[in-house]
């Protein structure tokens, strides 16, 4: 839906309630995202030039997910952190640029990539080009920070797996629900309990017009675009160990995307199940239910505002004063993972890449063909990408949001 | 979990949480259900007797359910009208009688079944029993009202069906959510949408151990036990034909327990049911309802909360007490029965039938662990019926 375009009364009821639901400086930096993606100029603007040490920072792709969300928190956290940003509208990266006072916008990934002072490259650019760009800025020296879908296909995955692995750099997923504070609470009362789980999620996502580009031939849809984030989020809560052989049910009528469940059964005995719809307008965006029972813990989680945690007679409810998904923290974590020189173990963070994205290809491939399909794990359904890495990183500490169980 | 049997800090939290769940009137009766439950007389005591005009119920089946909800409801709004109760155990009977001033206890269904004055029967013993004691009673002249599940097999659907055709008694279910306040509302919010929806369910049972009757030979497990209140009323919220409908079923080691099914309904409507067991449930049963039909979304949790959101608009309902529509069922059924009250005997037949073939056919699936695609009862009894003359056909042109 075109905001812009709705009746005034329409907009001052959007704008309330995303007030209540993300604050009054989210809700502006979103009002003014999509005025951004509108933006138009006759003439270019100049470009800031005056670059300085701390712009150390990359923008592949100016879209309003970058704009509201991964400037806005780096802007908001680290100062004028952003070197350059790149998109292939040249206008929009021109907004981007004159919005969150970047030295330099370009239309050419190279002038991001080849740029020797940019140490992090965040890619949210279309979703066939995150892999492709992530590759050029690993085999460039750089650590990236890839938005979901890392990959689309198993081929841009056998890539981008052997590349991290030849080139040793440090690959941040935007995978954000796990690193949120209600994710990671959850997280960590499913860890405390030994039994199976059974976990169950229901996201009422944005209706989406047919023409929409995440339809695009090669873009993955919206298993790849946006089911993801709960299939990542439920292999998170299922230890590694216990993950593989899963089992794939998948549960559609005519479309295979959206309007569908997708069930898994793990290895453990645990149990996932996403119910994933999009039928029409959700005013308040993206709504996700959630709820899991594991041994004698149950838990309740609405839209990351409110989790409630009871085991036996104990009932605890945490609360958000906002709409917490954890985008702060998994952006502004890659920032200072790489900016402080934290710890980053890269076996296990590989295995866990190329394992998230492994499950939703496979994901998306049985609901395809509508299929119920078994799968083990990456480094066993193809063992020629697990060679050893070069050189392990040494590990020191490591930021909760990147901890991998 | 067997309260009586736990710590009294424990049991006074239990009753605590339960007021504030249920209101002291409910909790009250559900301590006295678990005693109930373990009472045994040395010397039974003497039939109350004095049997009046009113009393014209029937109860088969005396555990805690029929103890603490059926008959507490029937004696709350209608008073003493119940003439009888049967339980297999003497001595559970005997402890209903004496508690609601019932005039005769029997282990005997047959009394209750033969007694004239009776008009409606609530039958609430083991599963495997519902349909036989219905049966029984439609075909003695009654109205009965019939716990879930109501057949525990094809065989007593089929026999069910031929008594429900056979006699003009009336049939009731013991599906109460379709009519508490938030099933209606659920269900009449939906329907003035157009179009398929997808539904999703998340429920907790409680955990029962390996030895529970409910998972003894016969009783239907689980699915029948259980799931079907909620096939059930995912079933009503299909708008005109349902069918066909393919039923998918997500298990690990257990076929009706930590699991899930899915359903696609011949409209495109997706529906999702998780059913879990694996722990204790300080609550009881938790439910959690999710729905997107159009730009209508709507978000239950246990029968105490309902949002209901259409684009902009946005309204809450909370329940004063936790409502899944008991009272409404039991009470509705006997208002039914003695009023006269209108009752549309094809579709409710329609409903009863394939109500159970889908709970039948959903343990199918759960147990065989493999997709399935179901049409209608009716079209099950049509090709029946055409597989039965073929070969007669053939036999006469012989």
């Amino acid at each position: 839906m075109d905001y812009l375009k709705q009746p005034f009364g329409f907009k001052v009821r959007k704008v309330l309630r995303y007030l209540r639901m993300y604050g009054p400086s989210r809700t502006y930096m979103k009002v003014l995202g999509q005025k951004h993606m509108h933006k138009k100029y006759e003439r270019l603007p100049r470009q800031f030039g005056k670059r300085q040490k701390s712009h150390t920072v990359g923008i592949i792709g100016c879209g309003n997910y970058p704009f509201s969300t991964i400037a806005y928190f780096l802007r908001k956290e680290f100062g004028d952190v952003i070197a350059s940003c790149m998109d292939i509208d040249i206008n929009r990266a021109a907004s981007f640029s004159r919005r969150h006072r970047v030295p330099l916008y370009t239309d050419n990934a190279n002038d991001i990539i080849d740029d020797n002072k940019i140490r992090l490259v965040y890619i949210a650019s279309n979703h066939a080009s995150h892999a492709e760009y992530a590759i050029q800025a690993i085999e460039s020296g750089k650590d990236v920070y890839i938005e979901k879908p890392h990959v689309v296909s198993i081929d841009q995955l056998h890539r981008l797996s052997k590349c991290m692995r030849r080139h040793n750099r440090k690959v941040f997923l935007g995978f954000n629900r796990p690193g949120s504070r209600l994710g990671i609470l959850i997280r960590k009362y499913c860890a405390g309990q030994d039994s199976p789980g059974m976990y169950n999620w229901f996201i009422a996502g944005h209706a989406i017009d047919p023409d929409h580009w995440y339809f695009s031939e090669g873009e993955g849809g919206r298993v790849l675009g946006n089911l993801c984030h709960w299939t990542d989020f439920t292999l998170r809560l299922v230890p590694m160990e216990s993950v593989f052989p899963v089992t794939i049910t998948p549960t559609r009528h005519i479309k295979s995307d959206c309007d569908i469940a997708v069930s898994y059964v793990f290895a453990d005995g645990s149990v996932g199940t996403i119910t994933f719809s999009s039928k029409g307008h959700t005013f308040e965006g993206v709504r996700e239910s959630f709820r899991a029972q594991k041994g004698n813990v149950l838990i309740t989680m609405d839209d990351f505002k409110r989790l409630t945690v009871e085991i036996i007679a104990r009932k605890r409810v945490y609360d958000n004063a906002y709409r917490d998904h954890g985008h702060k923290a998994n952006v502004v974590g890659a920032y200072k993972n790489v900016h402080r020189d934290e710890a980053y173990h890269q076996e296990s963070e590989i295995s866990y890449i190329t394992n998230t994205a492994w499950l939703f290809l496979k994901t998306k491939e049985s609901l395809e063909s509508n299929e119920r399909i078994t799968i083990d794990s990456y480094e066993k359904s193809n063992p020629s990408s697990n060679r050893a890495l070069p050189k392990a990183r040494l590990e020191k500490s490591r930021s909760p949001q990147h901890a991998r169980r | 979990m067997d309260y009586v049997k736990q710590p009294l800090g424990f049991r006074i939290r239990k009753a605590i949480r339960s007021v504030a769940m249920f209101g002291p009137g409910r909790t009250y009766i559900n301590v006295m259900g678990q005693r109930h439950m373990r009472r045994s007389y040395e010397h039974l005591p003497p039939q109350n007797g004095g049997q009046n005009d009113r009393q014209t119920v029937g109860i088969i089946g005396c555990g805690n359910y029929s103890f603490s909800v059926i008959a507490y409801f029937l004696r709350k709004e209608f008073g003493d009208v119940i003439a009888s109760c049967m339980d297999k155990d003497i001595n559970r009977a005997a402890s209903y009688a004496s508690h609601y001033k019932v005039p005769y206890y029997t282990d005997k269904a047959e009394e209750i079944i033969s007694n004239p004055q009776i008009r409606l029967i609530y039958i609430a013993s083991n599963h495997a029993s519902h349909a036989e004691y219905a049966i029984k009673a439609l075909e003695a002249g009654k109205d009965v009202y019939i716990e879930k599940p109501h057949v525990v097999s094809v065989d007593q659907l089929l026999r069910l069906n031929q008594a429900m055709q056979d006699y003009n008694g009336k049939v009731f279910l013991g599906f109460n959510r379709p009519g508490s306040r938030f099933g209606q509302m659920i269900k009449n919010t939906l329907a003035a949408k157009d179009g398929p929806a997808v539904i999703n369910w998340f429920v907790i049972g409680h955990c029962l151990s390996p030895g529970h009757w409910y998972l003894r030979d016969g009783e239907g497990g689980r699915v029948l036990g259980n799931l079907c209140h909620w096939t059930d009323y995912t079933l009503r919220l299909i708008g005109g034909n349902p069918f066909p409908i393919t039923i998918i079923p997500v298990r690990q080691n257990q076929s009706d327990q930590d699991m899930a099914v899915n359903l696609v309904f011949g409209d495109g409507t997706i529906a999702t049911i998780t059913f879990t067991g694996q722990g204790y449930t300080f609550e009881g049963v938790r439910e959690c309802f999710r729905a997107q039909k159009g730009d209508i979304i709507v978000a239950m949790d246990d029968f105490k909360y309902l949002l209901i959101e259409i684009m902009t608009l946005k309204k809450k309902y909370i329940n004063y007490h936790h409502d899944p529509g008991h009272r409404n069922n039991i009470v509705s059924s006997f208002k039914n029965t003695h009023e006269s009250a209108r009752y549309d005997r094809q579709s409710e037949i329609s409903h009863i039938l394939n109500t159970a073939w889908l709970f039948l056919k959903t343990k199918e699936a759960m147990e065989t662990n493999e997709r399935l695609t179901i049409g209608s009862f009716e079209e099950y009894l049509e090709a029946a019926s055409a597989n039965r003359k073929q070969p007669e056909r053939m036999a006469m042109e012989k």
